[in-house]
């Protein structure tokens, strides 16, 4: 076989053993040039078929009309009469979107058409050249058949980058069983996406040999080609940490527009929620003073008393519901600081006559007075109700703790400074079932006559300040213990 | 300051019926009870006869019921004050105004329970 090394891109150049010109007349080379300019790809595209048809080979050209038409030009300033190769039948010129068109089933490169087709027309050529030389006075060596094809640039440029792949692999099927040296050609501005970049190291590996765009091939030192490499390296490093500045700014703008989205939509919510608050809340109030003075009403019988009653803890079903869902959105104040010890007492204070009647005893351990800024409504909001849920779990007494305390805990990967609530009861316990799910929306552990919002409307007020709730269930020394601890960041990260 | 049972509340409230079944929650937890429509009423009534603690709508037309705590904390800063709001939020800077406030539609224990608190506090 012959190793004739052909200068490609310009007929001066003298570059001993250019890498990109040594697979060119390779009987089964399949090499793929990059290209910027139409006209540096016809230069390469008039040496790599006229070589050939200067030396009595075979060519075949699968190409666009411009192409096909630049390359005749090409080749006819050559001093080559192309018309004789494609008489003699050793140079056939193919339009590539309608060779497409032929080999194409159902949108996807059919293996057996392309074989035929392809493989057909490579057969035909390589006869017409052996018979040109049996007639002419050419050496009588084998002749080679060398292919210019880009269906698969124009595939890629339809953005049918499978379909290009795929033709490329046929390609190389087809070379086990035809001999022939095959130019791939794509322009390098279709790979501009960074998406491209995979399919692209794909197309690479499907190839023996790559030439790089004309920036690069024309490039006489191999002192120019070191730099330019070294500069394209810099470039690509500027580029991927351009790319990465740029995707944070994208993540960080998605975040605020969906941070703003739920603040309009909460804002929108939140004045709805006081309308309705308003209107529910003020008969609710009359309502429940009501059935409050009916149910040890002296005039009424205990049949009466006891209807009353029921009444009553229906009502307070209905206030339990509206508070908890409406509050969830609110009108948007400043936070002010609020003092926990106040907010603790004050809810202790609620319960009192509850906690009394439960037999239920109250150890309180504050270290000192604590504050954080917050919405009063919300703190007193998620201590009602995880003191009322330590309350409905010790219906047949026990001891409620309740402790504020300086702390620290690590919240996404950075310590922080805070405060610690803890509320523990010696009830009934968390049900190991219940424990995963226990902060979703309508999970409660007390049947009916729990609504399954409080934990999590809980801890969405603590989430909304930067800090977490936490819970624990254990038996210790044959006793039930279960403890919430809230944190509440304090430092300057909080929210 | 009379026995906590014996004390008089100022009621101050602009919607009647509200205030009437009001009067007979705290009355019959032995209370004297004096009521007024408004804000400014309520300032009137206060002046006129001893006071021992306020419950009173946030909402009131004409003057609001801040304004209202805020006025007669000026003339008493040791009155006790019970604001009751039917919004699920009060403004921040009207914290300070009371000295409890209460979500309308809460039992009705828990009103009691702080009035009685308040004025055993004061006693």
């Amino acid at each position: 076989m012959s190793t004739l090394k052909v200068p490609i891109s310009d007929s001066s150049f003298s570059a001993p053993a250019a890498p990109w010109g040594e697979h060119d007349h390779d009987s089964h080379g399949h090499v793929v040039q990059f290209y910027s300019e139409d006209r540096s790809l016809i230069q390469t595209l008039g040496n790599f078929i006229g070589t050939a048809l200067e030396s009595g080979d075979a060519a075949v050209v699968v190409a666009t009309q411009s192409h096909r038409d630049a390359l005749a030009e090409e080749l006819k300033a050559r001093g080559l009469n192309v018309a004789n190769a494609m008489e003699a039948g050793r140079y056939v010129s193919l339009d590539a979107a309608e060779t497409i068109a032929q080999i194409m089933v159902d949108g996807w490169p059919d293996e057996a058409r392309f074989a035929s087709h392809i493989g057909g027309v490579i057969a035909k050529v390589r006869v017409a050249a052996e018979n040109a030389r049996k007639s002419g006075a050419t050496l009588m060596i084998e002749p080679r058949v060398v292919v210019f094809g880009e269906m698969v640039a124009l595939l890629w440029a339809e953005g049918k980058h499978p379909s290009a792949i795929r033709l490329e692999q046929l390609w190389n099927d087809l070379a086990k069983t035809h001999s022939f040296s095959l130019r791939c050609a794509y322009p390098i501005g279709g790979f501009h996406l960074q998406e491209h970049s995979e399919p692209f190291l794909k197309i690479c590996t499907e190839h023996s040999a790559v030439i790089p765009g004309e920036s690069y091939t024309s490039l006489k030192s191999e002192a120019e080609r070191l730099r330019n490499i070294s500069q394209l390296q810099q470039k690509a490093q500027a580029l991927e940490a351009e790319i990465a500045q740029r995707k944070e700014a994208q993540e960080s703008l998605r975040q605020r527009e969906i941070a703003l989205r739920d603040a309009e939509q909460n804002a929108a919510m939140g004045k709805l929620a006081a309308v309705i608050a308003h209107e529910i809340n003020n008969p609710l109030e009359v309502i429940a003073n009501v059935f409050f003075l009916l149910r040890d009403h002296p005039s009424l019988d205990e049949h009466a008393r006891g209807l009353a009653r029921i009444a009553e803890e229906e009502i307070s079903r209905v206030r339990h519901i509206s508070n908890q869902t409406l509050a969830f959105y609110r009108e948007s104040e400043k936070p002010i600081s609020i003092s926990l010890n106040n907010v603790l007492d004050g809810v202790l204070e609620i319960y009192a006559r509850s906690l009394k009647s439960h037999g239920i005893s109250v150890e309180k351990r504050y270290n000192g007075n604590r504050e954080i800024f917050a919405y009063p409504v919300e703190i007193r909001q998620v201590f009602v109700n995880l003191i009322g849920n330590a309350l409905q779990a010790m219906p047949d007494g026990g001891l409620l703790r309740v402790g504020i305390r300086d702390s620290s805990e690590v919240i996404q990967n950075s310590r922080r400074i805070g405060i610690r609530v803890n509320i523990s009861d010696t009830g009934v316990g968390i049900p190991a079932k219940y424990r995963d799910k226990l902060f979703q929306p309508f999970v409660t552990t007390k049947a009916e006559k729990g609504t399954g919002l409080g934990l999590w409307v809980s801890r969405g007020i603590v989430q909304k300040l930067g800090g977490t709730i936490r819970f624990r269930s254990a038996t210790i020394r044959s006793q039930i213990r279960t403890s919430f601890s809230v944190f509440f960041p304090t430092d300057e990260g909080s929210a | 300051m009379p026995s906590t049972k014996t004390a008089t509340i100022l009621c101050i409230d602009d919607e009647p019926t509200a205030l009437s079944v009001r009067r007979l929650l705290l009355e019959s937890a032995g209370y004297r009870v004096a009521t007024a429509y408004s804000g400014e009423e309520g300032i009137r009534v206060f002046k006129s006869q001893p006071i021992d603690a306020v419950i009173m709508d946030y909402w009131l037309s004409g003057m609001d019921g801040i304004e209202a705590a805020r006025e007669l904390k000026r003339i008493n800063p040791a009155i006790p004050i019970v604001v009751l709001s039917a919004l699920t939020e009060l403004p921040g800077e009207s914290i300070g105004a009371a000295d409890r406030w209460f979500l309308k539609g809460e039992d009705p224990a828990y009103l009691l329970n702080a009035i009685s608190t308040l004025l055993e506090s004061r006693a």
